[in-house]
Parts: structure tokens; sequence; C-alpha cells
């Protein structure tokens, strides 16, 4: 059967349009299958009804690496559509084996890297723009009208940097999937992913820090030495640390800013 | 008023992205903040607070269904509090932060009412009496409906409200505001550097 990927692949941006706690992205993913289903049982009214109701079993996956589920699922759903009824139930049960394992192994690849590796990432190139073209937005808001269009292009960059990776990985995954075998896992282990998260990781580090240098100098060089600079400075290095201790303890920095505000309110009202 | 409208609206528009539709993170607080700057007149402006936010909510990954706080609502009610109803920086900061915690409370409301509706929605698919498409449909205008609401009501109780009791704060709270804001690129850097470690997470 000729597959129309492109229709599938756009069909991948609304697979969590109909989030629920029950069984999260069924709906979703129904929504994506869908014409695939019935164009695989055109003829077959009852078998449609069972692929559809066999579809809206829980699913949850990351977004973007959902796609090296769903193409072996629908290479599956090919299969049962062509079995015979006698063998019917194991290749059923074989839909749910590769539903579960793909789409757990796949989320937990798409968190890492897209949730906690590029979406960082993206924004350490947006701040390094920035800086490169003399935007100083981590200081101050006073910057000349004329560089709205240099910070667009550096937005416009960071949302490449994601973005291209992600069109790329939900395109290539969803016929990767479709055409791997249980060896290959259904084409989730074509790519070294932990050798991408590794180097994006690494570099992203080494980034952080020049940005962190190069914050310090624009702040601080060339305001003296002034009673003001030095209490800031103090204060900054004891909630940098603090900030350091308290991701040990999961607490999110969000947190440490709230608390922040509030020891600083209270050491107002008290002095 | 019609301002207001257009600004709460793009920004309900924008809150889909980071879950409902597409994920391409124009709901990234940067971006979020820098639109929402841009139509409330301050662009910079908008570009800094929504930097301040993706900084701060950085250690927030939405896995396994938990819904974290959301940075498109802390950058979008901060920017339009500020640049729109005039209330300080800091303030309006402080507040969306506020704000996208109450959020998660809505979210998971919409989600509950979802998971109830799911059983009858399921039989209704099955019996083709309704399409996939249909449920995905409702369901974005049901969402989209209801953050813009959420938004519209914060922005237009709070941000008044803001802007006249900010000269009746005193100075030292003020300065404490200040101060704290100050503190919130570094807090957000060094956890920045945090998230690009390679060391496997012990807990």
């Amino acid at each position: 059967m000729k597959i129309n990927f492109f229709k599938i692949f756009l069909r991948t941006f609304f697979l969590q349009m109909f989030w629920n706690y029950r069984k999260m992205q069924n709906v979703g993913r129904l929504f994506i299958v869908m014409p695939i289903l019935k164009e695989i049982y055109k003829d077959k009214p009852e078998m449609l009804k069972k692929a559809i109701a066999r579809n809206l079993d829980a699913f949850n996956s990351n977004p973007v690496m959902s796609v090296y589920s769903l193409g072996a699922m629908i290479k599956q759903e090919e299969k049962i559509a062509k079995t015979e009824p006698l063998r019917l139930p194991s290749e059923e049960r074989e839909w749910r084996i590769i539903s579960i394992s793909t789409a757990n192994t796949a989320a937990s690849l798409g968190d890492r890297l897209f949730w906690a590796t590029l979406k960082p990432f993206s924004l350490v190139v947006l701040i390094l723009i920035l800086y490169a073209v003399q935007i100083h937005t981590l200081k101050n808001i006073d910057t000349p009208h004329e560089l709205v269009l240099s910070a667009t292009i550096a937005i416009v960059a960071s949302l490449l940097v994601y973005n291209i990776p992600a069109l790329i990985i939900r395109n290539k995954g969803l016929k990767d999937s479709y055409d791997g075998t249980e060896d290959n896992f259904y084409g989730l282990i074509n790519i070294n992913w932990n050798k991408i998260i590794y180097i994006l990781k690494t570099l992203g580090q080494a980034l952080t820090c020049g940005i962190f240098i190069y914050s310090i100098y624009v702040s601080f060089v060339g305001e003296g030495l002034s009673a003001d600079v030095i209490t800031k400075v103090a204060l900054l290095v004891s909630f940098l640390v603090l900030s350091l201790w308290t991701k040990k303890l999961n607490i999110p920095n969000m947190y440490l800013y709230m608390l922040a505000t509030l020891i600083f309110c209270v050491a107002a009202i008290v002095s | 008023m019609l301002e207001l409208l257009i600004a709460c609206g793009v920004l309900a528009l924008l809150e889909m992205d980071t879950t409902y539709f597409g994920q391409f993170l124009l709901s990234r607080p940067t971006c979020t903040g820098a639109i929402m700057g841009y139509l409330c007149g301050d662009f910079f402006l908008g570009l800094q607070l929504g930097v301040f936010a993706e900084l701060l909510f950085i250690d927030f990954v939405p896995i396994g269904g938990v819904v974290p706080p959301s940075g498109a609502i802390c950058a979008g009610t901060s920017v339009i509090i500020s640049a729109y109803f005039g209330a300080d920086l800091y303030f309006s900061f402080f507040l969306g932060l506020i704000l996208s915690w109450v959020f998660t409370w809505v979210e998971k409301s919409l989600r509950r009412y979802r998971s109830k509706l799911l059983p009858e929605v399921e039989a209704a698919i099955i019996d083709e009496k309704v399409s996939p498409f249909q449920i995905i449909f409702q369901s974005f205008v049901m969402e989209y409906l209801a953050v813009f609401v959420f938004v519209l009501t914060a922005t237009s109780l709070f941000g008044p409200f803001l802007y006249h009791i900010g000269d009746k704060i005193p100075q030292s709270i003020h300065v404490a505001f200040k101060f704290s804001y100050f503190l919130v690129p570094w807090i957000g850097l060094s956890m920045l550097f945090v998230s690009f470690s390679t060391k496997p997470k012990v807990d």
C-alpha cells in the first residue's frame, strides 16, 4: 500500500490535542492514523471498528519522537489487515507490544533530546546572538529601536535551531519506523542519540560559561568598587551557590526567586 | 481595549503551542515575550521579561503528563501588565510567575474534564457518530477560549490594580523587588549551566 507520509506528518502536530489523564494522547493518535485505517480497511467495516478501538488505547510519547512509534504501528496495522482470522489475536497482541515499547523508548529519548537539551541549547544561541549584536537584554531594556530587527533575527535563529532537527526527525522518523524491523528497533537505533545529546550538552555548557563570563563583564566591569557593587556581587554569589544547592534538592529556580523576593521584602521591612 | 483583546487573543494562541498544537516553541517565553512586547508597544521590555522567564522556567520539563507552570503565560501576562497597564516591571514579573502557577490549575481542570468526557467520546468515534477531527477541533476551541478568558480576566483585574498601588507601596519594597529581579538572570544562567550536565541524575 502506498502511504501518504506527508499527510501523516502534518497530522502529527495535533497529537496532544485531546490530552487527558485516562489515556493521554489516544484521540490524537487516532486522528493521525485515521486516513490510513480507512484506506487499509476500506472493504472491512467490522475490522475498521476494531482498529479504531485498538488505536484508542492509552498512548503517551514525546510529541516529536512519537513518529517512531506511529510508523511501526501503521506497518503492523497493514499486517493485521492481511492476516487470516486465526492468527488475528497474536498480530493484535504484537501491535500492542510495538505500541508500548516504541512509545516509551521514543518518549525517553525525545524528552532528553528536545526538552532537556535542544530547548536550552536554542536559548543559549539566542542569548549569544543578542550579545553579538550588542543587545544586553540581561542587563537593561534601553535598547535602540533600530535593533528590533536584529533581535527578531536572533529569536528566529533560536527557533530554527530547535525546529529544523525537530522537523527532520518527524519526517525521517516516520519513514524509518515504517520501514524498520525489530532488529533496528523500528528505526530508533539508526541514529546514535546519546552521542548527539552528549555533544550538544557539552557545547551548551561551554557556551553558557562564555555567556556567564561576558555577562559579568557587561554588568560589573567599569562600575568601580562601590559598596553597592560589592553588596550586589556578594548577594549574587550567595544566590548562585544556593541555586546549585536547591537544584540538588530538585527545587525549581522559580521558587528560589520567590524566596529571594520574600527575604529582601522582610529585610526591607525590618530595616 | 481592542489592543488588550488582540494581545490576549494572540497570547492564548501562542499558549496552544505549549501542548496542543505544533510545539514549534513559539510559546517559549522569549518568543511570547517579544511578540507581546511588540503588540503592547515595548519590544525590548517584552524581550527581557521573556528571556528572564525562560531562564527561570528552564528546569521545568513537561514529561509524562506533568503540567508545569506555563512560561508563555508568565511572560505574556507580565508584558501586558507592564507595557499595557504601566505597572512596574519587577512587580509584573512576580505577578506573572504567580499567574503561571495558577494557570496550572486551569490546565489540570481541563485535562480532568476531558478525562471524564473520554468514554463518551470514544463510544461516539467507534460508532462513527463523530470524527476524530471534530473532537480535535472542539477541544482546540474549548482550550483556546479557556486560556483567553483566563488571560483577559487576570490581566484586566491585576494590571490596573498593580499600576494604582505601585505608588502606595513603600520605596523599600520597590528596592527589594528590584533587587530580586536583578538576580533572575544569574540564577537562571546557573540553572542553564546545570541543565547541560552530562552526569546521570541520581535521585
